[in-house]
């Protein structure tokens, strides 16, 4: 995936969703959720990722295919911290991939206070 | 019967003694002059030399008096104003106002609220300024009273609102007593707080004093709304009044503002330009002073069939009106050809963005062309020093005026300019508008669902608990938001009690202190009111809950605990990682943990009623329903939750 490719998946990541693309390094999903919290990537994106306005949108599930996962992690287009390899490792970041593709998206029709 | 027969017996006395006194201490402190006077001094002073044995006499002196006072006089002037309370942790130099206030007032209009620091009262003023749209009196202590003021004013000035603080202070050497009321003495206390002040003054009479008030009543209330200062001297308030000085006392006629409306001809290439725009937005920051300018801004907003972004410097735009479209603001302003700005507090970042990486880099995001109308009293707030008015980006159309004075007649402009055929046109743009608000409240259905059973629990579960239990009842809303903003989403927000906006200045300590001011407004007009605490924001003034449970002021407050200065947590953060510093170190400083803060245990502390720390997200509900039933009762209540940082 190109760049520019990239970056529009990242601009419409919060609308619509995408297939995870082959060629993602395995991970693991308990270690991604330790390193999700010693990161800090809850800060701005809350514990599991659910996102907040303002400050970091929904992540858990993430809708980005692994490329663009990490140039936004790497060289994000926005606001957001950059996480060099240094600070965060690939297989690091592939462990938080796995991590937050564990995470579910509620159905606020399911929830009464939301339904109503 | 002469005039000196009709005086009380005391007051006689006290006419005598001082006559006596005067005398006899003349007559000594002269004596003693001539015998030290040099040999050869050829002329004589004007006044007799201070000597050690003139020191040493006391005079004969009066001990009481049934004369009014300087305070009482000044009290009046207060009840004039029809001001209706005086926030205040007690303090010497000003005990003599405090006493006329409690006792010749009859502590009524005004009532004296009692508070734990001068942060507290000036804060509580600022929020009741918020919801009745009239200043509060937050009198505080000379010189380090006006320290511990001195953030609560600044928020007030920031955030343009009136506030009246006096300060005690003790002017004249001659009476001052030794020690520290020399360290609680200036000579221009004004100068404290005058970066950020519209307007002070230190009277040296009693109709000074008169005058001084009503001006400054006046001036707080002009727009833009602003604090004023009165330094107080101590001996003015505290001396009986002579009879033949009472007659000359007025209390001056007070007048109210008319707000300044913009130019008529301005307003009509406003509103020519609107009519003819393809995609105008209408942003409203500090524009709604009164309950009726939300209402003339749906009026606008429905003529033009035009998307309003409200900033929420105030509640401009009533949440659930489908043209409030804040939600969509990035879109919404870069595709903008026209943009009405009504008083903005930053209107260069409604065109441009700052991205916050190692090279701070800004862009314009606006398209070219976009043409900017800007209402506003903003050039009439800026100050030398204090960089509140942000960013210099001209308007291409900049009418000087109060934005809500100025809405009848750029409604009355719009409709005169509006064509049959241009209202077709703009109906279609309409249908649109409504769809795209369709989609915006699907989505916020859908990210208020995010981690809905999650333990922190989420922001949105805790703001749509609460507005489940509250939509029914007359509630108002204190402080500032709640993280994620759920209410302005999800509740209804009709005026200003519903939501006032937030400190002004973002000097912490401010939300817990301003919220009882605000409910304590509330109280008045017989409803509740509930309020979101941040946690670090709280530990500046937690003894605001004292003042609450004091005066009986049903405000619930519910705590957002995320166990940090979370914001302060994001920056370090930021540039620990920009320095390829490492993962862990960042909670150093900026989050409260070990021990943690239990909150409800500090509010039982002040005598509130508390609950928590709530954790799971079953107990959250039923913990909302007891505290409530509390503040139904007339009292204030706490309810920690532990949430998500955001």
């Amino acid at each position: 995936m190109s760049i520019s490719k990239a970056i529009l998946a990242l601009a419409f990541a919060s609308a619509s969703s995408f297939a995870f693309a082959e060629g993602a390094p395995t991970g693991s999903a308990d270690a991604g959720k330790a390193t999700f919290q010693k990161a800090g990537c809850w800060t701005c994106h809350n514990y599991g990722g659910t996102g907040s306005a303002g400050t970091g949108p929904r992540i858990g599930p993430t809708v980005l295919e692994w490329e663009g996962f990490v140039h936004q992690v790497r060289e994000p287009s926005n606001q957001m911290v950059p996480f060099p390899a240094t600070i965060l490792s690939d297989q690091q970041l592939a462990d938080i991939y796995a991590y937050l593709k564990t995470q579910k998206r509620e159905d606020p029709k399911q929830i009464q206070l939301l339904s109503r | 019967m002469s005039a000196e027969e009709k005086l009380p017996v005391d007051r006689r006395r006290f006419l005598a003694g001082l006559t006596v006194g005067a005398a006899a201490g003349a007559s000594n402190l002269v004596s003693d002059a001539k015998a030290q006077a040099p040999a050869g001094a050829a002329r004589a002073t004007s006044a007799p030399i201070m000597t050690a044995a003139a020191e040493a006499k006391d005079p004969e002196h009066m001990l009481t008096t049934d004369l009014r006072s300087g305070a009482d006089f000044f009290t009046d002037v207060i009840k004039a104003l029809d001001i209706k309370y005086v926030a205040s942790n007690c303090a010497s130099s000003f005990r003599g106002l405090q006493e006329s206030i409690i006792n010749y007032g009859g502590n009524t209009k005004p009532e004296w609220l009692t508070c734990m620091h001068e942060e507290i009262s000036t804060a509580m003023a600022h929020g009741y300024f918020k919801i009745t749209g009239k200043p509060m009196i937050s009198m505080v202590h000379a010189v380090v009273g006006i320290q511990h003021a001195s953030m609560a004013i600044y928020n007030a000035y920031c955030d343009r609102a009136a506030v009246i603080v006096i300060a005690g202070n003790s002017a004249d050497v001659n009476t001052r007593r030794p020690g520290v009321e020399w360290r609680h003495s200036a000579v221009d206390q004004g100068a404290m707080v005058r970066d950020y002040t519209k307007w002070d003054d230190q009277p040296v009479s009693l109709q000074h004093a008169a005058e001084s008030m009503v001006r400054a009543h006046q001036i707080a209330l002009a727009a833009p709304e602003s604090p004023v200062f009165l330094s107080m001297d101590s001996d003015l308030m505290e001396k009986p009044i002579e009879p033949k000085d009472e007659k000359k006392l007025v209390i001056p006629k007070v007048s109210m503002n008319i707000a300044p409306q913009g130019d008529v001809n301005a307003l009509r290439e406003a509103a020519k330009l609107l009519v003819e725009a393809e995609s105008p937005v209408i942003v409203a920051d500090m524009y709604a002073r009164t309950d009726k300018g939300p209402a003339m801004l749906v009026q606008l907003a429905e003529l033009l069939q035009a998307p309003v972004v409200d900033l929420y410097g105030r509640l401009n735009m009533p949440n659930q009106h489908w043209l409030q479209q804040s939600r969509r603001r990035g879109v919404l302003l870069q595709q903008a050809d026209v943009i009405l700005a009504l008083d903005p507090s930053d209107i260069w970042a409604l065109t441009h963005d700052l991205r916050d990486q190692l090279e701070r880099t800004w862009s314009r995001k606006a398209k070219a062309g976009m043409k900017m109308i800007e209402i506003s009293m903003l050039n009439f707030h800026a100050k030398a020093n204090i960089q509140d008015v942000e960013r210099f980006s001209p308007a291409d159309l900049s009418i000087v005026g109060n934005p809500e004075a100025s809405m009848p007649t750029l409604i009355d402009e719009v409709q005169k300019a509006l064509s049959n055929d241009r209202r077709t046109a703009l109906s279609a743009r309409g249908q649109k508008l409504q769809s795209s608000w369709k989609a915006m409240r699907e989505q916020s259905l859908a990210d208020a669902a995010a981690g809905w059973d999650s333990s922190p629990i989420s922001t949105a579960r805790v703001s749509l608990e609460l507005w489940d239990l509250i939509k029914d009842d007359d509630w108002g809303f204190g402080g500032a938001s709640l993280s994620g903003g759920w209410e302005r989403s999800f509740w209804n927000l009709q005026k200003r009690h519903h939501f006032s906006g937030g400190s002004g200045g973002s000097g912490l300590g401010w939300n817990l202190p301003s919220s009882v001011g605000s409910a304590l407004a509330n109280r008045d007009e017989g409803r509740y009111t509930v309020a979101f605490q941040r946690d670090g924001d709280s530990l500046y003034a937690p003894a605001s809950l004292w003042t609450a449970a004091h005066h009986k002021i049903p405000l619930l407050s519910v705590v957002h605990n995320n166990r940090a200065w979370h914001q302060e947590v994001m920056h370090l953060q930021r540039v620990a990682y920009r320095h390829n510093r490492g993962l862990d170190r960042y909670p150093i400083g900026t989050t409260i943990t070990d021990p943690y803060v239990d909150f409800a245990k500090v509010a039982q502390g002040f005598g509130v009623y508390s609950e928590g720390p709530i954790t799971d997200p079953k107990d959250l509900r039923p913990a909302l329903q007891r505290a409530l039933a509390v503040v139904k009762k007339g009292e204030p209540a706490l309810v920690d939750v532990i949430m998500q940082p955001r």
